[in-house]
């Protein structure tokens, strides 16, 4: 565990609100799934480290969580955005556009040069 | 915001482990379920299916763990685990537990008892309102050689309140002997007349009643008392009624108005009235004591530098009563009333740090010896993935849990010899009022020593572990392996500093117990043993005139010499231990000059009673007391002073009435007193420091007026023995008169004379000799430890033939380098920090060999009886157990 992980944790997060504001209610494989289609293989997962993310949102108030049961009758633990957590997807995805796109500004001339 | 609702979470996530442990359990489980659904209909086997769910996961442990900091706060929770397994550890072996607890709650909690007197003697001993503000004005007089000049005069007082502007409030007063007449007694009491004022602005609340008014100081008022709270519970029983009660107090009617709190920090036995400081009293009687609180922000500097500017424009005003050489000073009141015992308790704390330090030493030996026994716990926990990190914590944990035991049990140490104490201590060691007890801040105190013990005794084995290569001890073969030399060197080294600092602390014991021996058996000038003395008062209404007095006198010593068991007897006023101080003239030198003396008047025989050597001529006789005589006696220090190297012999010494205060008296100052004989000085209080004053003798017959007298009678037994003869004695010749609290000069010397010594020197002496127990026991502890370690080394020695005293020589020769390693170091440190004790000994330097010589062989001794053991142990090793022995 290091710096990296704390970037990783944060985008994690970020991208696990996004699907849940995207596809509704759940669970925490469909979650994982999803980052992993919506990302291509880009980012090949360890599915167990979206977990911490969840529990940190949960944590802070920003999605909920029930059981419940899936399509194909199993019985999954189902996670939903809370208010606060539009909110903070809302604040999140701004910075994140934000900071990419100075990030893409700043980074430009070097990918000419190179 | 959202980080503390955060917060709250992980806390509450370190309660009801098991539920979440299976409900995040349940959660992966479904989530694998889930996956393996969806690889088998991409087509793979089920067992593929489940590898590759399992894969893609990271592993059911892997994620669990890394769930589980999330849940709560690891830290915290590894934290607590090393605490359990701490206490395991330490349950598992009583045996160091208890030792350690011991050693630790030894030191901690003669600190803490010490430090609880420091703190309430010292640190808060007032309970007065903004007490960090109250000051005292101090003024010295430069020109008398430096003495304190602290009272003023009505008028200056007032100049100050008036014109100062340091002082939010001011307040003042002055001694007062008060005469409590009434119910067929008369007593005499202590008495203080200050400005209304005085209690509000200290703060202080009355217990019973109220406290002074403004008007009750107005001239013209109803006069009214308050009570201290001693004389409330010895002269009035704690009667709870006494306010509004009148007592003729001074002939005249005074209304108790109340009683004051217990915690009057001064003068706690007198009986205080109001007063009134006003003009109208002449400026020469200088009485007055001011005391008041500084205004917010003002530092004592600032109102000294305020009260200079004062004294210098008073000085151009009125130059008779502020001489250029007297200067003031705003000191704090708790420094002013506190400040002269600083020293002492400062001595005693240092020296129970010192015992402190020896305990945080021994355990860290018992520590680095645990240690090596517990290498290969901690090679088996670095293998399996604890970090130095993690190993050192527990050792620091484990450390903490000692030093907190320790406190805790040091603490309730503490507690019982904080009675005793309070019984031992001089109450002249002790503020009036203040309160020792065990309180929050001694107990903050007490957890303060603790970490800073657990850091010091903690760190040997923690540094020991940092260091060490954890794989190493698995790879050995035997326990014969276990230490290295290094750490060997790193307990020797303890056990050195151990000795060392036992050296400091039994050089100091050894230095007050040389000194005071100097001080107790010094040479007095006279004979303290077997003297009884007691005072005897003749009724002014019986014996009015001088005839009367001397007539009595006469029969009494003639009475007195004749009983059975008195060698002696004489009388004199004042008692032994005093004189008038007198200004003096002698014939034939200018008057000009201060010239002064101590004045006694005696009967015959008085140095032959007291035992003072005579030196040059004669003593009082029995001739000189019946005709009145005018001749004198003078010590060796006035002969010296006023006549140096001519013979006083002969020469005449008058004694001139100061108009002021009517003394000497009247009688005394028609004709002149002819010097007749010169006696060794005596020494009369334990003031060791100063000059034998000059004093002169003449005979009581010579004035005659005075209704006190002591009688002093040399016995040839116990002088207590006496005390009933010499009441019949005295009732024989008239019923009335009493025996007034006699007392054997030598048993009163002790008690009040010699108490402070003697208690300084039994605090450091119990320090030093609680110091040498430790020390024994760490001795005795790393050369046992050191010879189990040798057992296998020893018997190949004793199957190769070695003999029985050549293996002890071995054992007994490593303990006998540190401990002379110990005294080589403690001697020159020793010698250094007596330096701190000089102003507590008394005719011996404090760099003393004698002393020194002494406590080193002292330490040596026990320290090789300590040694001893352990190596007599070693001889009694059977060769073939201890080859065999792995």
């Amino acid at each position: 565990m290091g710096e990296k992980t704390d970037v990783w944790q944060g985008t994690l997060a970020l991208m696990a609100l996004k699907t849940l504001e995207t596809l509704g209610p759940l669970h925490g494989y469909g979650i994982a799934r999803r980052i992993e289609q919506t990302s291509g293989d880009l980012l090949s997962v360890n599915y167990g480290t979206l977990y911490p993310a969840l529990l940190k949102l949960e944590q802070e108030g920003y999605i909920a969580s029930e059981w419940g049961v899936s399509d194909n009758n199993r019985k999954a633990k189902y996670y939903k955005l809370t208010r606060a957590g539009r909110k903070q997807l809302e604040k999140a995805a701004q910075d994140w556009e934000q900071a990419t796109a100075i990030l893409a500004r700043f980074l430009t001339p070097n990918e000419e040069s190179s | 915001m959202r980080s503390v609702r955060a917060w709250f979470f992980r806390v509450a996530g370190l309660l009801n482990k098991h539920r979440r442990e299976r409900e995040f359990a349940d959660e992966l489980e479904s989530h694998l379920q889930l996956h393996i659904e969806d690889n088998l209909r991409s087509g793979m086997t089920p067992v593929e299916a489940r590898r590759q769910a399992l894969l893609k996961l990271g592993g059911i442990e892997q994620t669990k763990e890394i769930y589980r900091d999330r849940r709560g706060i690891p830290l915290f929770e590894s934290l607590i685990q090393d605490v359990r397994y701490g206490l395991r550890v330490l349950a598992k072996s009583p045996g160091f537990t208890a030792i350690a607890l011991l050693t630790l709650a030894l030191g901690i909690g003669g600190t803490t008892a010490i430090f609880s007197v420091v703190y309430g003697v010292l640190i808060d001993p007032f309970p007065y309102r903004d007490i960090d503000r109250l000051a005292v004005l101090d003024a010295h007089n430069t020109a008398e050689g430096g003495l304190n000049r602290a009272w003023l005069s009505a008028s200056e007082w007032l100049d100050y309140k008036e014109q100062n502007h340091a002082f939010d409030e001011v307040i003042g007063g002055t001694g007062d002997d008060v005469r409590l007449t009434g119910s067929g007694t008369t007593e005499d009491y202590q008495g203080k007349l200050v400005t209304p004022n005085t209690f509000r602005v200290l703060g202080l609340l009355p217990l019973l009643g109220r406290a002074f008014a403004d008007d009750d100081g107005k001239p013209g008022a109803p006069p009214v008392v308050m009570l201290s709270y001693i004389v409330w519970q010895s002269k009035f029983g704690g009667d709870p009624g006494i306010v509004g009660k009148t007592l003729i107090l001074n002939h005249q009617p005074t209304t108790v108005i109340g009683v004051l709190s217990p915690r009057l920090g001064f003068a706690p036995d007198s009986l205080w009235r109001p007063t009134t400081i006003s003009r109208a009293e002449g400026p020469g009687h200088k009485r007055y004591f001011l005391e008041g609180r500084l205004k917010p922000g003002v530092s004592f500097k600032q109102a000294t530098a305020d009260l200079a500017v004062l004294a210098k424009r008073f000085a151009t005003v009125y130059p008779k009563d502020h001489p250029k050489d007297v200067t003031f000073t705003v000191d704090s009141f708790t420094f002013a009333f506190t400040g002269h015992l600083r020293y002492t308790w400062g001595i005693l704390l240092g020296a129970v740090g010192l015992l402190l330090l020896i305990a945080c030493v021994n355990v860290a030996n018992l520590l680095l010896a645990r240690a090596t026994g517990r290498q290969r716990e901690f090679a088996i926990r670095a293998s399996l993935g604890a970090s130095h990190v993690r190993l050192i914590r527990q050792l620091m944990v484990e450390s903490l849990l000692l030093a907190l035991g320790g406190a805790a049990l040091g603490c309730a140490f503490a507690w019982p010899a904080l009675f005793g104490l309070s019984v031992v201590v001089p109450k002249w060691f002790t503020t009036g009022g203040s309160i020792v007890r065990m309180n929050a801040p001694v107990f903050l105190f007490s957890l303060g020593t603790a970490l800073v013990c657990a850091l010091l005794f903690g760190m040997a084995p923690a540094l020991r572990v940092a260091r060490a290569d954890l794989q190493e001890p698995l790879k050995a073969t035997s326990r014969g392996a276990g230490e290295s030399r290094g750490h060997g060197r790193l307990r020797s080294l303890l056990v050195v500093s151990e000795v060392a600092l036992s050296l400091v602390l039994l050089t100091g014991g050894g230095l007050l117990i040389r000194s005071f021996f100097a001080l107790r058996y010094a040479d007095l000038g006279y004979n303290p043993d077997n003297i009884l003395e007691g005072e005897v008062e003749l009724p002014e209404e019986r014996y009015k005139t001088a005839e009367q007095k001397n007539q009595f006198r006469l029969e009494l010593l003639h009475r007195a010499r004749a009983l059975p068991g008195v060698t002696s007897a004489t009388l004199s006023f004042p008692a032994l231990v005093s004189g008038w101080s007198t200004p003096i003239e002698i014939a034939g030198k200018p008057s000009a000059g201060n010239r002064s003396a101590c004045i006694r008047f005696s009967g015959d025989r008085f140095f032959e009673t007291i035992g003072i050597q005579l030196l040059q001529g004669r003593t009082i006789s029995e001739e000189d007391m019946v005709h009145a005589r005018k001749v004198a006696v003078i010590n060796r220090a006035l002969a010296t002073k006023y006549f140096g190297g001519e013979s006083p012999l002969g020469r005449q010494i008058k004694l001139p009435t100061d108009v002021n205060t009517d003394w000497p008296p009247r009688a005394l100052q028609q004709g002149w007193f002819e010097i007749v004989g010169v006696v060794a000085d005596t020494r009369h209080s334990d003031d060791t420091e100063t000059a034998v004053p000059p004093m002169m003798c003449v005979p009581y017959t010579t004035v005659g007026e005075f209704p006190y007298q002591l009688l002093i009678v040399r016995t040839a037994g116990e002088p207590e023995r006496l005390t009933n003869a010499v009441r019949r004695t005295l009732a024989d010749i008239d019923k009335e008169l009493s025996f007034h609290g006699p007392f054997a000069l030598r048993g009163m010397q002790d008690r009040m004379w010699y108490r402070k010594p003697r208690f300084v020197l039994t605090m450091l002496v119990t320090f030093a000799s609680l110091g040498l127990v430790l020390v024994s026991i760490g001795v005795y502890g790393v050369l046992s430890y050191h010879a189990s370690q040798r057992t296998h080394e020893i018997g190949i020695r004793m199957a190769l033939g070695a003999q029985a005293a050549e293996v002890r020589w071995l054992v007994l020769k490593a303990g006998l380098r540190s401990l002379l390693a110990g005294i080589a170091i403690g001697v020159p440190v020793s010698v250094a920090l007596a330096r701190i004790l000089q102003n507590r000994i008394w005719g011996i330097k404090s760099a003393d060999p004698l002393t020194l010589v002494a406590v080193s062989l002292v330490l040596t001794a026990v320290g090789l009886v300590a040694c001893y053991m352990p190596a007599r142990r070693a001889t009694k090793v059977d060769p073939m157990v201890a080859l065999r022995f792995e």
